[in-house]
């Protein structure tokens, strides 16, 4: 089994027009030391997903269905003291401005300290002791010095190493990381990945890494999900995905980088934007912006416009696409007749 | 910030190991739409003059301290390319921009456009200038004024500058732009909060092309959109490009758009130029031990990790700026004179210019 | 492009889905608020046709009739249904009269103060540097005296160059214009502050670019997206005017007792209070009190729906 289970997971906010449904049917499950990559666009839902984890979404929100086990522990409808053990001490979370994590008016050393005897019931000096290693392994200069030190006195970069030695403070099983890079310059953002990859490599720590760029969590992640307007629309292996993506909207994610044109021509766009999720489409909510709802003979793919793809699976992948089901049931087809 | 306390009065003018523009390498002869010529900004962090007045030891004296945005930048953008501005937050790429466009005064040096010198007009003097050259920002949610319909937001420059229009004209004109950026022109009604980040950045790019200006800087016009939408604007200027016969000045610092979209690359690291070079040799073979580290950065689809050259430190605040090469207390090849000396930009055999001591005397490759 | 309906919808369909209206529907003090409010402007717009008698005319006034109590009290006559002042006027008929000078000058002088202020506010917010020091200053001199002083120097130098008589007749707009005067700095630093905000937004630097002028800018790119604020402390700045000319009126700086404000009619009435015709200042100082009120709660509620840090989307 699983360390971290999500099963059918349902995200509403309750606003003054009804509800807008942030979340719907979100499934997916972290192993132990396993990386995992969240992709999607602002509004795809995918930090509302890392959010709901921990029960962190706030207040018009709320979790309206579905279950988050982790280690065998069912998180939702857990009370605030419950979650406050696994939160912070079994799963940490790493936000993109640290500032919003860092108290500007307590030192990093005061910072850590109080963090680790709220879980642990240890003495000052024990944590301070621990603090310190901590930022040793986050490969801080003159680690010492900076424990005295206060927020707005690091850079960018150093405050995001603290953050991350913060995150490992208590060891935790795993650790969710919401665009912790975005904030950052390119060459300092690369420094940052690989110390990343590096700790929860050498320490077996989960990492669920919520992004939009697809170059990182090719770096960086084992598994991804790409999100789309509240749902998964694929998910597998990261280099499968990368390499060979299913679903029309991960390869129009993948062809619109720059990189994937010859210099000066013309980027292969995705049609229109992101629907709003107050005004999401009926059927596939991708069906607007894509190029497949037709058949190769020109006649309609209905099912697109009016229901929702379910899974199926196309090697280690699984795809919401009524086009690859479609051509699946094809195939198999073929293979049977060629059969008998 | 410590060194706060002990920056004294800074000179006004730092001299800059550099010689004047007169032996600057006029590589592209005549055909410089726009030229930069030594060009400084500097930003006051003092507060006006009686915060600047401090008392040490018995006597008032007057304080200031300066952030060195840019630190004697030389470039020339040529007519009909896109030239595009690489670098990390805080090496004033987008000073240059705002200072070409006449938003800020530089602190010296001159800007000429089409020959003629701009950087000190007056906003009348500039007026037709401002026909010509249009800029296109970062931010689509505030680059409209939300409380202007988008009929009057993209009417307002066209009266401006063709006050003899009529308003049939007018109104022709806006129906015009709006088709060729893909904004349906009965939306002109609307507010900018109707429509989404890319549709307004579109509309941005409309207000830019109503005056058919042939010069347009643009300021990180992408980096605010997703990436499905960054390729459909993206594609929205080169076709602007194509259609207007457009100059581009592009600022950014995401490098893949780099590659894809300039025609040269000019990478800024704090305050000044290190390499000028067209795309294709930059990208083939980057010189400058930053453009280096800067390109190794950039997360790749094929890689499985992480694959950068690790720099030293991180960037020093342009309050205090190193002593000469501003580069060098972060490249793995500095020395002695890395330190002491400012470089100067060479010419390599590749048609690029470096600012490199160490490409200079051949030490690096 | 994605499938946005054509249809705009005109400025009325605008209102009706706005925030502001679906708060003030779900807001019972609001609601109360303005309704009180509007019936108390209407009431003092309307007094010449409502009010059973003319206060300023003498003919109708009977001295004999004076410090009747209202009518809930023995003795009183039904002729006068809030009873009569000193002077034998009916003090319904003077409250309602009293209530629209409050209301010239609350308003007059708000109008005054919201001209300069905006003004000031915005030079001082968009050219900045020595203009911006200069207009600041100005404004700290300014609060530095208080209203009752400029009222008092003023008053006092106008009664000594023109005579008594000729202050009663331009009393109203004196008020106006010394609380229009006192008071503009408030505007002034709200307009500045919003202003400063405004012009870091790449709106304006676009505005700059196309080559607009100062003048254009300022007023049709940057003024109306400040308007929130000033729409804000206008009405405090409403209420602070109506107390300000009581509290002048009161000290027998303010408006003549031949055409009172409320103010000055509760100061009449003070005097009296003690013999036992307590009616002449309480009623005329609850009104006072009412008006304030419910301008302040309808300011109160209009600043919560126009933060845009509490409502978002």
């Amino acid at each position: 089994m699983a360390l971290l289970d999500v099963n059918h997971l349902d995200v509403r906010f309750a606003l003054r027009q009804g509800d807008v449904k942030a979340l719907r049917d979100v499934s997916f499950s972290l192993d132990r030391g396993e990386r995992l990559g969240i992709v999607g666009e602002s509004g795809a839902g995918k930090s509302v997903a890392a959010f709901s984890l921990l029960n962190l979404i706030a207040k018009p929100g709320y979790i309206a269905g579905g279950s988050i086990t982790f280690d065998g522990q069912e998180l939702t409808g857990l009370g605030e003291r419950a979650l406050r053990k696994v939160r912070g001490h079994r799963i940490s979370m790493i936000f993109q401005d640290p500032m919003m994590t860092l108290n500007p008016v307590l030192s990093i050393g005061e910072q850590m300290v109080e963090c680790l005897k709220a879980h642990r019931r240890i003495s000052s000096k024990e944590a301070r002791a621990i603090s310190l290693r901590k930022l040793e392994q986050v490969q801080i200069p003159s680690p010492e010095k900076r424990l005295d030190q206060y927020p707005h006195e690091l850079s960018g970069g150093m405050r995001q190493r603290i953050i991350i030695a913060i995150a490992l403070l208590l060891d935790p099983d795993i650790i969710i990381a919401d665009e912790p890079t975005t904030a950052l310059d390119v060459t300092i953002q690369a420094e940052i990945m690989a110390l990343l990859l590096e700790l929860c490599e050498k320490h077996n720590v989960g990492l669920i890494l919520i992004t939009h760029d697809l170059g990182v969590v090719s770096q960086v992640t084992q598994r991804m999900l790409v999100m789309y307007a509240g749902r998964v629309i694929e998910q597998g292996p990261t280099r499968e995905i990368i390499n060979d993506p299913q679903h029309p909207y991960t390869q129009g994610l993948i062809n619109a980088l720059p990189q994937m044109a010859t210099p000066g021509e013309r980027l292969n766009q995705i049609r229109g934007s992101m629907p709003s999720l107050s005004q999401l489409p009926s059927g596939c909510p991708f069906h607007p912006r894509c190029d497949f709802t037709q058949r190769h003979d020109g006649s309609e793919r209905t099912p697109c416009k009016t229901e929702v793809p379910a899974f199926v699976r196309s090697g280690n992948c699984e795809v919401a696409c009524h086009m690859v089901a479609e051509l699946q049931d094809a195939e198999r087809i073929v293979a049977e007749e060629d059969n008998s | 910030m410590s060194q706060t306390t002990q920056a004294a009065v800074k000179p006004p003018t730092e001299p800059i190991q550099q010689d004047g523009p007169a032996d600057m390498n006029p590589a592209a002869g005549g055909d410089s739409l726009l030229e930069i010529r030594g060009l400084e900004k500097r930003f006051s962090l003092s507060g006006d003059f009686l915060e600047q007045l401090k008392f040490r030891r018995g006597r008032i004296v007057r304080e200031q301290q300066h952030v060195h945005a840019i630190n004697g930048v030389d470039l020339d953008i040529r007519r009909g390319e896109s030239l595009c501005v690489v670098g990390e937050s805080g090496c004033g790429k987008s000073t240059v921009a705002r200072t070409v466009m006449g938003l800020l005064r530089p602190s010296a040096g001159e800007i000429r456009y089409d020959g003629e010198r701009i950087d000190h007009l007056d906003s009348k003097a500039l007026l037709p200038f401002r026909q010509r050259m249009q800029m296109i920002f970062q931010n689509p949610y505030a680059s409209l004024n939300p409380r202007m319909t988008i009929q009057q937001t993209l009417e307002e420059p066209i009266r401006l500058h063709h006050p003899d229009w009529k308003p049939q004209q007018v109104v022709d004109k806006v129906h015009e732009v709006m088709s060729s950026v893909g904004i349906a022109p009965d939306w002109g009604s609307r507010y900018g909060h109707e429509f989404s980040g890319g549709q307004r950045q579109r509309i941005a790019i409309a207000r830019a092309l109503a005056v058919d200006p042939e010069f347009i800087v643009a300021d990180e016009p992408i980096s605010a959109l997703d990436v499905s939408i960054q390729a459909q604007v993206l594609n929205l200027l080169m076709e602007a490009q194509r259609e207007h016969h457009l100059t581009y000045l592009f600022i950014t610092h995401d490098l893949a758009v780099v590659e894809h979209f300039g025609t040269r690359v000019a990478v800024m690291y704090l305050g000044r130029v290190c390499e000028v070079a067209p795309t294709a040799t930059l990208f083939a073979r980057p010189r400058h031990p930053y453009t280096q580290a800067l390109m190794s950065a950039i997360p790749r689809l094929e890689d499985d990790r992480p694959q950068h050259l690790r720099l030293q430190g991180e960037v020093p605040t342009p309050v205090n700026l190193p002593s000469g090469c501003v580069f060098h207390g972060r490249c793995p090849h500095a020395n002695e004179r890395c330190r002491r000396e400012i470089p100067r930009l060479i010419t390599t055999d590749e048609g690029g210019q470096v600012a490199c001591h160490g490409v200079e005397e051949g030490r690096l490759s | 492009m994605s499938t946005q309906s054509i249809a705009t919808s005109s400025r009325w369909e605008r209102f009706r889905d706005s925030y502001l209206l679906y708060s003030f529907k779900r807001d019972l003090i609001a609601q109360t608020s303005l309704l009180i409010f509007v019936v108390m402007v209407l009431a003092a717009l309307l007094a010449p046709w409502l009010a059973p008698a003319d206060p300023y005319d003498l003919a109708q006034i009977d001295i004999l009739a004076s410090e009747l109590p209202p009518f809930w009290i023995d003795g009183a006559d039904p002729q006068y249904l809030m009873g009569t002042d000193s002077q034998g006027r009916d003090l319904l008929s003077t409250i309602l009269y009293g209530m629209r000078v409050s209301l010239v000058i609350g308003f007059g002088a708000v109008a005054l103060q919201a001209t300069l202020g905006v003004c000031f506010g915005l030079l001082a917010g968009y050219l900045g540097g020595r203009v911006d020091a200069f207009l600041m200053r100005l404004a700290d001199i300014q609060l530095s005296f208080s209203t009752l002083m400029v009222a008092i120097v003023v008053g006092a130098l106008f009664k000594a160059i023109f005579g008594g008589a000729t202050y009663s007749d331009y009393a109203m707009w004196l008020l106006v214009l010394i609380i229009g005067l006192a008071e503009w700095p408030q505007y002034a630093r709200t307009v500045r502050a919003s202003v400063l905000a405004e012009r870091s937004k790449e709106y304006v630097d676009a505005a700059r670019v196309m080559g607009l002028r100062s003048r254009r800018i300022m007023f049709r790119h940057i003024l109306p997206n400040t308007l929130s604020p000033i729409f804000v402390i206008s009405t405090v700045q409403v209420a602070n005017a109506i107390i300000s000319e009581a509290a002048l009126s009161f000290l027998g700086l303010g408006m003549p007792e031949t055409q009172p404000s409320l103010g000055s009619l509760i100061k009449s009435g003070f005097d009296y209070i003690q013999s036992g015709s307590w009616w002449i200042t309480l009623i005329p100082g609850l009104v006072l009190v009412v008006l304030v009120l419910v301008i302040n709660l309808l300011g109160d509620w209009l600043r919560d729906v126009l933060n845009p840090r509490l409502y978002k989307g």
